[in-house]
């Protein structure tokens, strides 16, 4: 006859869920304190959103580059770079801090702009009807420091009004998905040549096949990141060559200002036709 | 297309030491950006390393010499005292017993001569014709191992040599930063104010 021994509640194995204890707690939503000073916020989801799509990457850098992962609000603009490409959109005066841009697509996820915001060790944003979200943030006082006058040393005057045909000659002809980075023995960056007369450029950069002729306004040889190029031309509405030790692009638009830094060829730009 | 890459903080492609040398051999070296000594400076502090690691490494080994002297001198003493002890009782401490590593080290070189004479290898005349000579034998535990030769017909590549055509490629690049021209203005100023390579804004 099979036989079931009694179990008997022992010591050794009577446990209980260590979460078990603390579950209610992790449920519970803290709203903010009462006595929280509310700082009010200008509308800052136009600025947010558009300098998130203008972030790099500190991954292949190491966390002393993080910044470039940020979207920066500091000194009424919000701030995004990538190294080679910086843009500034002026939102109005308000506290600095940066998120990352998952943070902003939590904030967009409300729908409209939140109003008020508090920096007591997390970022408390307040909405108008009474919504709010408490996440962290980091700061870069530093990097403000250096990006400040990379944008106020140009004069951002007489700048040249952008063509739609002209923008759309080159989107249309340079919009291809270029070679990744390393072809072979050879490196492909995905690079797009300009010239004073003409725009030299192909899926391997090393090899170009399109050729564009014509005015290009730039006064030197310089040659474009191939996504930065086409990113820029489609916010731009002004744009200008600056050159100097560095050649820049500086592009404008309503609230939005932008550099990008330029490569240099030092080979002749082949000429295909 | 060679390309001069620029950024706003930092060199895009890195700024290793390794990246500068293949930059500056490559006449793509980004004088705002690059440091034209880091490649020096990187090599000094490389051997400077491996000169600490091998004085720590030449300390630990000493201490151990010492250790085994030591070791040593305290057998004598307890070999001294074992032979005082047998003077006294006769008994006869294992200490004083000899290893007899000597007699049995030449009972096994006589093995391993035995199995040498025995392999007598004689080389194929294929081999003999296409050059090769044979070199030497050795035996170990379980293997007899035969070293064949050639002598080398073609002019050898000596890394100093390969490396002295390199320097001189170095300081062709180098050439320009001993004019005043703008760009290199700008290196020689960036040098005098900061003297190492900055690593890009610390975490605020």
């Amino acid at each position: 006859m099979n036989q079931v021994a009694k179990i008997e509640e022992t010591a050794s194995t009577a446990y209980s869920l260590r979460a078990a204890h603390r579950s209610d707690d992790f449920l519970k939503i803290m709203p903010p304190a009462e006595d929280t000073e509310w700082h009010p916020l200008p509308a800052i989801l136009d600025g947010i959103t558009f300098a998130a799509r203008f972030i790099g990457s500190s991954k292949m850098w190491g966390h002393h580059r993080a910044y470039l992962d940020h979207v920066h609000v500091a000194r009424g603009k919000v701030i995004a770079t990538d190294g080679k490409c910086l843009v500034e959109y002026s939102v109005g005066e308000c506290p600095d801090f940066s998120i990352l841009p998952v943070q902003v697509a939590q904030i967009t996820a409300f729908g409209e702009a939140p109003s008020h915001v508090n920096l007591d060790s997390r970022l408390k944003l307040k909405w108008a009807n009474g919504n709010y979200l408490i996440t962290k943030f980091r700061t870069f006082p530093e990097l403000v420091e250096q990006v400040t006058p990379l944008i106020a040393a140009h004069d951002w005057d007489d700048f040249i009004k952008m063509d739609p045909d002209w923008r759309d000659q080159i989107i249309g002809r340079f919009s291809y998905k270029s070679a990744p980075d390393r072809v072979g023995y050879k490196r492909s960056k995905g690079l797009v040549y300009f010239t004073p007369d003409r725009i030299v450029g192909g899926m391997y950069d090393f090899a170009p096949d399109i050729e564009l002729r014509m005015v290009t306004h730039t006064k030197a040889d310089v040659a474009f990141d191939q996504k930065q190029l086409l990113r820029a031309l489609k916010v731009a509405d002004e744009f200008k060559f600056v050159h100097g030790d560095v050649s820049y692009f500086l592009f404008k638009a309503p609230n939005v200002r932008g550099v990008i830094a330029l490569d240099r060829p030092v080979d002749p730009v082949p000429v295909l036709s | 297309m060679r390309v001069v890459s620029e950024g706003l903080f930092f060199h895009p492609d890195g700024s290793a030491p390794a990246d500068v040398l293949n930059r500056m051999l490559d006449g793509t070296m980004n004088p705002r950006l690059d440091s034209p000594f880091l490649p020096a400076f990187a090599e000094t502090h490389e051997a400077r390393e491996r000169i600490v690691a091998q004085i720590s490494r030449t300390e630990g080994r000493l201490a151990m010499l010492r250790g085994m002297l030591a070791r040593m001198d305290e057998r004598l003493a307890a070999q001294e005292v074992a032979t005082a002890h047998y003077a006294e009782t006769g008994e006869i401490d294992p200490i004083l017993l000899p290893s007899c590593e000597s007699v049995a080290k030449a009972e096994v070189a006589k093995q391993t001569q035995q199995v040498k004479d025995e392999a007598a290898f004689v080389l194929p005349d294929e081999l003999v014709k296409a050059g090769w000579s044979q070199k030497s034998v050795h035996v170990t535990d379980n293997d007899i191992i035969v070293t064949i030769r050639k002598t080398r017909t073609d002019a050898p590549v000596t890394v100093e040599e390969t490396a002295k055509a390199v320097v001189e490629k170095f300081k062709i690049a180098l050439q320009p930063f001993q004019v005043d021209g703008a760009n290199f203005r700008v290196l020689r100023d960036r040098i005098a104010t900061r003297p190492q390579q900055p690593k890009g804004p610390p975490d605020g």
